[in-house]
């Protein structure tokens, strides 16, 4: 080939700056400190780091999202080991409540301090971090858990978001009970329709109050005082069946027979969806106003959205306060004596367990019987409702019941005396002066003589409020309504108020229902010769027992009934505090009511035939709050038996927090991990991306050397020619 | 009979000779630095005179008096390989092309780096980000919202970008391309106006020979223009240079006439559309014009009418627009937008239904309340319709008394006819404007429905809606899952489908690919271009040494030749001034 000058000149200038191109871009490399600055100058390089960028983007957010968890977790745990101690202290109280002299007072302290404890779990439970409620679910409210009062100002009902722990027992059927979770990286699988996250695929940072402190009970009705209807008025209540909610509306009728008709053709049309797809059998109100659903809890709340008028419900779904009868332990043919007390009056019903081999209608046949002595002793009201009721429904079958008042049912002592002595030893009497409420206006002043003294009070708009304001008035407490559904008495330390209607201008007129004074009578002809009776003398609400032994002749029998009646309640002066006459007429010598019920004695090794109706709540701070009630009310077999529970409930709470323990780990963990991750990403990026120094020095000292020699050889680059040498 | 003086007729051809050689040798000498120029030589032969013809001196049996009539030339000659020009030519078309690719690729990458300067992928992340933030807070607290909105604000507004600089290179190459065609064009122009030159000057010379000059002038024009497109060249007998393009003659030097090229207004067919004079569409394999034809017209799987599948600018032109559209699109979508216009988080500014990347914008709703994608999304039963709120409205229904209702006439406004009385009309079902309402009794209570037994009747209504939810984050969850969706199908199935961050990837490698392609085609042009260039210097460009060489060669040979009439001289002396002297 000719090598001519431009092939020398062109060569020469072509590499020199080949050189210069690869040396700049060497200094390039070196001063940005990136291996490429274009991915074009190193496409798989480039689409590698584009990855590594963007998985190191989610390796940091992950981070930080976990860390964000983690606040949450520590908070709950620490919240739950608190309450991990109080619940120790429940206990604690509970057992020394428990081995205390059986003392109401006694009793009462220790439900107060029960009740104080309650309050804290629940400010525990309403902890709130960085602004949100840990336990509230998805909820924002700052305080998820509500606490209900009752009139007396003592904790009754514990809710949350509004709804009665014990109403459902699936905690997920609660408001806010969805978990709000947040993308940790664990690959959030969502539905892309609904919505729906996989759990697996986030974590929590929410946790449902009704699932960590429990929810429901093993059954429960809702009780609605019937006497609180009033006619005319609009009455609206949320009612719970089977964790399902609805709202109804009624307008109180005249008759508590109405009322219920209308409220279960309510009730018909709410659940009618539900029913027909099995969701819950069809929640009823039986003719005592329990609304019951079976195999379902039922609970029912006031609405107060719409304005309307507050019922006045018992929700019998953890401690509550009826007695019932223990069918298991009746005995076919057996004759059975039992006390009943409703309000403050005592009597006792004897009857005769039925003996159908069917057992269904065998318990029928025995309630029908227990009815029908109840009405005999009790009577009916104006509108023929029975006073005191045993339930003949299927979930609250055998509970006792009276409208607006609390019945407590015990076995009697068995005395062997025939039953006809028993029946025909007390008549039923009305001893003590009632104001009608029914015949109140609301917003109206009335004037009422309590004791002499006159008193001035407005009727409220609810039954509730006119007897709160009468209280405020008098400062007497209200018991009742009884025999009237619609009237109440007066407690007046041991006694009863004498009320007397006062008629003033300008107020409206009271109705007082007098005294009927009837007295209870013991057939002192029926008496057998030589045998021992006892007989349950109730005087200013003290219930005695005296025991005197029969004779066929009466004038003998009194004598020996009056010196019983003597020992027991004393003399006053000459006479006896409570004297019984020749027709067997008990009376007191200041004119206030005695009750006397015949007492049968019988073993103690015997099942009892009526006992409370126990139920537990499934949540603890419900359970706290039962027994405290149930101390007050000197139930003290009900605080023993929630020591099991609260132990139990502990034991759960150890594993729940063993299991935030056990979620915290898996944050820590996938931090760990993550971080690891991110160092290994960062190596990736560094050795995609960032310049190879050592190597790139090298490499551009090579250049520029390169370089160099290549000017230095530019003096030759045009060689010596021919020309150079001729002459 | 030789003649007297044939002799010094030869050494004067001779001398002439050898001083046209230097002459030549002086030329190459002198050209050795010109651009285009060719080596040239005296195409020299032995000069011959044929018996055949009338020689008034010869003698009719004997040739030998016409013998050795010495040297003489045909012309000067260039020495060319007409092949490697050819393929020089080829060669510099692909090189041209090539760079021009690069240039113009490499100034989008510029425009959608993501490595050295703040990138879509950036940008998204940090929207991401945003959102996976936001999930981790309250959906009504505004604050970290705003953050979200911000984030999305900046994102819109790096694609406002992107589409504005691809637009900017898009106008600045339209122009670029406009002005080659004119300097192509008046390229052409001189070429003819050389062509009537080299036609003019070309019959003053002997068949084979022609104005060299002229020739390397219009080979130097002929190089130039195979960098525009692969072209076809080949020399008329008049010296002239003929030239096609494409396949289309774009010059004549038998008709000194050249086809022009002409580009279609850009901005009314939005394509790059050239076409010769003669009316034929420029189409070309390579050459700097092919370059522009397909960064302007490369549109990848979105080319339509006049564009081509190439990568070029409306490619990567649409690849943005289809990353805007569809980001504004699926999240739009799973904002709800789709139901509830209101929902919309991406919107176009300027008011087009088509979102680009040039229009794309958060929309007003979303920026004047950050929270609405915090609002939670659920069904409601009624309307079967998604709804959203930060609470979840469900309606409890209310179970209450059935009150009687009738249909009543209206006006067309909604509002109740009445009669003479104030009271409600009724009217049936054919009445054209009319509405049922509550029936009321003499003391404005309405009446109940009631069964055959004198019962109520029950109805369940809808209650009033109660919030159920305020901490649920389902809706920035299900936004920000939207990034993780790898079935995404981005404008063209054909083109990608997958996730918003492999798409960036996507896109970045195939600017990136389609640059290392298009470079690693030019090195191999420029190498062979530089190796033709050294093949055609090695043939045609003169040679120092050679030339000395020959310089030396010829001034010998001239004093040889000078020598050679000294002899001749001494001869004629001789013979004129010594013969008959004998004695003198």
């Amino acid at each position: 080939m000719r090598i001519t000058n431009s092939i020398l000149l062109r060569g020469y200038n072509r590499d020199l700056n080949r050189l210069m191109t690869q040396k700049t871009a060497c200094e390039r490399r070196i001063t940005s400190t990136r291996k490429f600055s274009r991915a074009s100058e190193a496409p798989l390089s480039a689409a590698k780091a584009l990855n590594v960028r963007k998985s190191l983007y989610y390796t940091e957010q992950y981070t930080e999202n976990l860390k964000t968890a983690n606040k949450f977790y520590t908070e709950a745990e620490t919240s739950l080991l608190q309450v991990s101690d109080k619940l120790a202290t429940i206990r604690e109280t509970l057992i020394a409540a428990c081995n205390t002299t059986k003392d109401a007072e006694e009793y009462s302290i220790y439900g107060e301090q029960l009740e104080m404890i309650a309050k804290e779990l629940v400010s525990i439970f309403n902890t709130d971090s960085a602004g949100r409620a840990i336990f509230g679910g998805e909820s924002d409210d700052s305080m998820p858990f509500g606490l209900i009062e009752d009139s007396t100002g003592h904790v009754q009902t514990v809710t949350y978001h509004g709804v009665p722990v014990n109403a459902m027992n699936d905690p997920n059927a609660f408001p806010y009970s969805k978990p709000v979770t947040i993308d940790v990286g664990l690959g959030m699988d969502m539905d892309q329709k609904t919505q729906e996250v996989n759990p697996q695929s986030v974590l929590d940072i929410s946790f449902n109050g009704a699932k960590i402190t429990g929810c429901g009970a093993d059954r429960g009705t809702a009780d609605i005082d019937l006497n609180s209807i009033k006619v005319d008025r609009k009455y609206c209540f949320d009612v719970y069946a089977g964790s399902i909610k609805k709202t109804i509306e009624f307008t109180g009728k005249a008759t508590q027979e109405d009322n219920v008709a209308e409220i279960n053709r309510a009730l018909e049309v709410a659940f009618s969806k539900e029913v027909a797809y099995d969701k819950v059998k069809q929640p009823t109100m039986d003719i005592n106003g329990v609304i019951y659903s079976e195999g379902s809890i039922v609970n029912a709340v006031n609405n107060t959205t719409k304005g309307a008028e507050k019922l006045s419900i018992d929700n019998d779904a953890g401690y509550t306060d009826k007695c019932k009868l223990n069918f298991a332990a009746l005995k076919d043919n057996t004759e059975y004596s039992i006390d009943v007390t409703v309000g403050s009056i005592t009597k006792s019903i004897t009857f005769v367990a039925d003996d159908d081999p069917d057992p269904k209608k065998r318990e029928e046949n025995t309630i029908d019987l227990i009815q029908a002595e109840l009405d005999k002793v009790f009577g009916t009201d104006d509108d023929g409702n029975h006073i005191c009721y045993i339930s003949k429904n299927p979930v609250t079958k055998g509970c006792f019941s009276a409208e607006g008042q609390v019945v407590s049912v015990e076995d009697s002592m068995k005395m062997t005396v025939d039953t006809e002595i028993q029946r025909g030893a007390t008549v039923t009497s009305e001893p003590y002066d009632q104001i009608d409420l029914v015949k109140l206006n609301a917003g109206n002043k009335y004037v009422i003589k309590v004791n002499g003294a006159e008193k001035t009070f407005t009727a409220g708009n609810t039954t509730a409020d006119t007897i709160k304001a009468i209280e405020e008035a008098t400062g007497l407490k209200a018991s009742g309504p009884f025999g009237d559904k619609k009237s109440i008495y007066f407690e007046d330390g041991d006694s009863f108020a004498k009320l007397g209607e006062v008629d003033k201008a300008d107020f409206g007129v009271i109705a007082i229902k007098p005294s009927s004074g009837a007295k209870y009578t013991v057939d002192l002809n029926a008496l057998n010769d030589g045998q021992e009776y006892c007989l349950k003398v109730v005087y200013n609400n003290k219930a005695k027992i005296i025991s005197f032994i029969g004779s066929t002749d009466p004038e003998t029998a009194r004598s020996n009934i009056q010196g019983a009646l003597s020992d027991m309640f004393g003399l006053t002066g000459a006479h006896a505090k409570i004297s019984i006459d020749e027709d067997g007429v008990v009376t007191a010598y200041d004119g206030n009511p005695v009750s006397v019920t015949t007492v049968l004695t019988g073993s103690a090794s015997d099942p009892k035939v009526a006992s409370r109706d126990v139920i537990y709540s499934n949540n603890y701070l419900q359970l706290t709050i039962d027994a405290a009630r149930a101390l007050r009310a000197g139930d003290i077999d009900y605080a023993n038996g929630c020591i099991d529970k609260i132990v139990m409930a502990n034991e759960h709470l150890l594993v729940q927090i063993a299991d935030l323990g056990c979620n915290e780990d898996f944050i820590d963990f996938n931090i760990e991990k993550l971080t690891t991750r991110e160092l290994n990403l960062c190596e990736r990026q560094n050795d995609l991306e960032i310049t190879d120094a050592e190597k790139e020095i090298t490499l551009w000292k090579t250049y520029e050397a390169l370089y160099n020699a290549c000017l230095q050889m530019s003096s030759s680059v045009v060689p010596n020619s021919i020309f150079n040498y001729i002459r | 009979m030789r003649a007297t003086f044939m002799g010094f007729e030869v050494q004067k051809r001779t001398l002439m000779m050898a001083q046209k050689n230097q002459d030549i040798v002086g030329n190459n000498i002198s050209n050795i630095n010109t651009p285009g120029y060719t080596r040239q030589r005296v195409d020299m032969y032995s000069v011959y005179v044929s018996g055949l013809g009338e020689a008034r001196w010869s003698s009719r049996t004997s040739m030998l008096s016409m013998q050795g009539q010495g040297v003489n030339a045909y012309g000067v000659s260039q020495i060319r390989d007409i092949y490697i020009d050819k393929r020089y030519r080829e060669n510099v078309a692909i090189e041209a092309d090539t760079d021009k690719r690069m240039t113009i690729l490499g100034e989008l990458e510029d425009i959608m780096d993501n490595f050295e300067t703040t990138g879509l992928q950036l940008k998204t992340k940090d929207f991401w980000a945003a959102l996976q933030d936001y999930s981790e807070e309250k959906p009504d607290s505004t604050e970290v919202a705003t953050i979200a909105v911000n984030a999305a604000v900046n994102l819109c507004r790096m694609l406002n970008d992107y589409h504005q600089r691809i637009c900017e290179v898009e106008d600045t190459y339209v122009n670029e391309l406009q002005d080659t065609i004119g300097y192509i064009n008046k390229m052409l122009n001189e070429m003819t106006d050389l062509n009537e030159k080299i036609e003019k000057e070309k019959f003053h010379y002997a068949d084979n020979y022609g104005p060299n000059e002229l020739y390397d002038h219009m080979n130097l024009y002929i190089d130039e223009l195979a960098t525009y497109g692969e072209i076809e060249v080949w020399q008329n007998k008049n010296g002239t240079f003929n030239v096609k393009m494409g396949g289309v003659e774009i010059l004549n030097g038998n008709d000194l006439k050249n086809s022009q090229i002409y580009m279609k207004d850009y901005s009314v067919y939005g394509v790059c559309d050239l076409y010769f004079e003669s009316g034929q569409d420029v189409i070309l394999q390579s050459g700097m014009l092919k370059g522009y034809q397909d960064m302007l017209n490369g549109n990848g799987v979105y080319a339509t009418g006049g564009q081509s599948g190439a990568y070029g600018i409306p490619y990567f032109k649409s690849a943005v627009n289809v990353y805007a559209r569809t980001l504004a699109e699926i999240l739009n979508t799973a904002n709800g937008a789709e139901q509830d216009a209101s929902r919309t988080m991406f919107e176009s500014s300027t008011g087009d239904v088509l979102i680009t990347a040039g229009n794309i914008k958060v929309s007003d709703n979303w920026r004047e309340d950050p929270t609405m994608i915090g609002k939670v999304r659920y069904l409601n039963e009624k309307t079967g319709m998604y709804e959203y709120g930060f609470n979840q409205k469900t309606d409890t229904p209310v179970t209450q008394v059935k009150y009687q209702k009738k249909l009543y006439k209206t006006n067309y406004d909604g509002t109740w006819i009445l009669d003479e009385n104030g009271k409600k009309i009724e009217a049936d079902e054919d009445t054209k404007y009319a509405q049922y309402d509550y029936v009321f009794d003499e003391n404005n209570n309405p009446v109940p429905v009631r069964d055959a037994a004198g019962n109520l009747v029950y109805e369940t209504v809808d209650g009033t809606a109660s919030g159920e939810v305020n901490l649920q984050n389902t809706n920035v969850k299900y936004l920000f899952s939207q990034f993780d969706n790898k079935k995404i199908v981005f404008g063209n199935a054909h083109d990608f489908s997958g996730s918003f961050f492999e798409y960036i990837g996507f896109i970045s490698n195939r600017l990136g690919q389609t640059i290392e392609y298009e470079t690693a085609r030019n090195e191999t042009a420029v190498i062979t271009v530089d190796e033709l260039l050294d093949a055609r210097d090695a043939v045609s460009a003169p040679q120092m040494d050679e030339e000395g060489i020959n310089m030396l060669n010829y001034t010998k040979w001239y004093n040889a030749s000078a020598r050679m009439v000294t002899a001749l001289d001494d001869m004629l002396d001789k013979l004129i001034n010594g013969t008959g002297r004998v004695g003198l």
